[in-house]
């Protein structure tokens, strides 16, 4: 009787993990080179459950199986980022770099290194090729780029080229295990090994739009929401079952 | 708790951000010279955040004035001129201040001085003498007046300035822009030198307000409205139902 009502309690508390998610995934549907966030999908539990009884979205089948199952109310819902391609929305601005493949790294002025698919860059007051929020981005050697105030050409593998035709830096460009990489921010990573540099991913005047898929995430939204409920509703029953165990059970006795 | 709410209002203000930025857009579709903005989401790095403490939504909207050249509207003015680079000439504010602007409608006030739009001082400024009139700009920005007895006389030249990161100054309005520690060095030069194009008289630079990249603009930015809505709805919903739970 108690176990099933931290099993529903555990339900309500990852649906409601669930929804800030996928808030967050909404909120974010128009950030560039933003990267969604979507539930864990092959976890050992969920394998072994799900041969039991397939379970439809928006949960894996691990938190059904919290409420029939388990029980023990410790769950804690897993989320993993999609690394999904977003779409390359041509802008045809000369330091807007769409990319297609691998990631941009970053340094603060502190000196801290992220990664990045958010290409949208300019020149600094001093020429150097930053972010939006001026934070250097980094050549292939790890160094800052510094250009000229008259525009370049960026080619595909991140060679800057000047209107003579001169290649002044290449802008380093790497691929990363998607397990190597732990968000950092709305769109900003940092990696907890090296990357492999990636070539010919480069798009100069395409910004990557965000992964964020609306209809999906407003569906779940709204299941999650009703799974809400449907617990809430479930834990009034047992609450009422119980009040009957302690209140009436021990009128017998008189 | 109400991470939810959190994130789901600042989807809505961003959205309503894009909004503002799309209608001012819009306003100037015809206005001479105008830059259009350009308004992006965009995530902050922060090593020190968590995967739970980073779901707050929309971290950073920033707003690019885009330089793109817009396209040549001819006036048939001598007087007015476009500027072909992303160059901009050097005009004396009102308040007596340096400001640069992109708009080339230079007229002469009733007392034959030649003024930039809305009779601010050209600087340096161009000297006429009186009784001048026929002013014209040429494609080298060379200003040119017709003296009494019928003479063509050379006035002057336009000059011209380039910056290193334009999207750095500060906008005035009218078309106007000031230098601040963002917009980098510049370099100065004459049209035709090598360095800047040639300007192209009898013409003014059409607004580069792209209509039809706006109104796409405005319709993902008022579904992504909605989307924020209803999550905060469904959020309301959520924290009443967690309310109802004692009863």
């Amino acid at each position: 009787m108690i176990k099933g009502l931290y099993s529903v309690f555990s339900a309500m508390e990852a649906a409601w993990k669930y929804q800030e998610v996928l808030a967050n995934n909404i909120a974010n549907a128009n950030t560039a080179g933003f990267k969604r966030e979507v539930t864990a999908k092959e976890s050992f539990a969920d394998i072994l459950l799900s041969q039991q009884a397939p379970v439809v979205a928006p949960f894996p089948s691990r938190i059904q199986a919290v409420v029939g199952q388990i029980g023990t109310g410790s769950f804690i819902a897993d989320f993993v980022t999609d690394w999904s391609q977003g779409a390359l929305q041509g802008t045809g601005e000369e330091l807007d770099l769409g990319l297609s493949g691998g990631f941009f790294t970053i340094e603060t002025p502190d000196g801290e290194q992220f990664l990045t698919r958010d290409g949208r860059f300019s020149r600094d007051a001093a020429g150097d090729l930053v972010t939006s929020q001026g934070n250097y981005v980094l050549d292939t050697d790890g160094q800052h780029i510094n250009l000229p105030a008259e525009r370049v050409d960026v080619g595909p593998s991140g060679e800057i080229i000047t209107a003579a035709g001169d290649v002044i830096a290449r802008i380093g460009v790497n691929d990363y295990g998607p397990n190597d990489l732990t968000r950092s921010g709305e769109g900003h990573f940092t990696a907890t090994i090296g990357g492999t540099p990636i070539e010919g991913t480069v798009r100069q005047g395409y910004l990557e739009r965000s992964n964020a898929n609306l209809v999906e995430d407003m569906t779940s939204l709204l299941a999650v929401q009703r799974t809400f409920q449907a617990n809430q509703t479930i834990i009034s029953s047992l609450d009422r079952t119980l009040d009957q165990a302690t209140g009436q059970l021990g009128t017998y006795g008189r | 708790m109400t991470t939810i709410l959190a994130a789901a209002a600042s989807g809505m203000v961003h959205n309503q951000m894009v909004l503002d930025t799309v209608g001012d857009n819009l306003a100037n579709v015809q206005s001479a010279a105008f830059k259009r903005t350009r308004i992006v989401a965009e995530g902050r790095p922060d090593a020190t955040r968590t995967p739970e403490m980073s779901r707050l939504g929309v971290s950073e909207s920033t707003l690019d004035p885009i330089f793109e050249v817009g396209s040549a509207q001819m006036t048939g003015d001598e007087l007015h001129f476009m500027l072909n680079d992303d160059s901009f000439f050097r005009v004396r504010d009102f308040d007596g201040g340096v400001a640069y602007t992109r708009l080339g409608k230079l007229s002469a006030d009733y007392l034959g001085q030649i003024t930039a739009f809305r009779g601010r001082e050209l600087d340096p400024p161009i000297v006429t003498e009186p009784g001048m009139t026929a002013f014209a700009v040429d494609a080298n920005g060379v200003l040119t007046g017709r003296t009494q007895d019928g003479t063509i006389e050379t006035l002057g030249q336009i000059g011209l300035v380039r910056f290193m990161n334009p999207a750095g100054l500060d906008s005035l309005g009218d078309g106007l822009y000031r230098e601040s520690v963002n917009s980098g060095a510049i370099t100065e030069g004459f049209p035709g030198d090598g360095a800047f194009a040639t300007v192209t008289p009898g013409a003014l630079e059409a607004s580069n307000v792209d209509m039809a990249r706006e109104f796409t603009e405005m319709i993902l930015a008022q579904r992504a409205y909605q989307a924020s809505v209803r999550a905060f709805s469904v959020g309301d919903s959520m924290l009443a139902t967690a309310t109802d739970l004692t009863r």
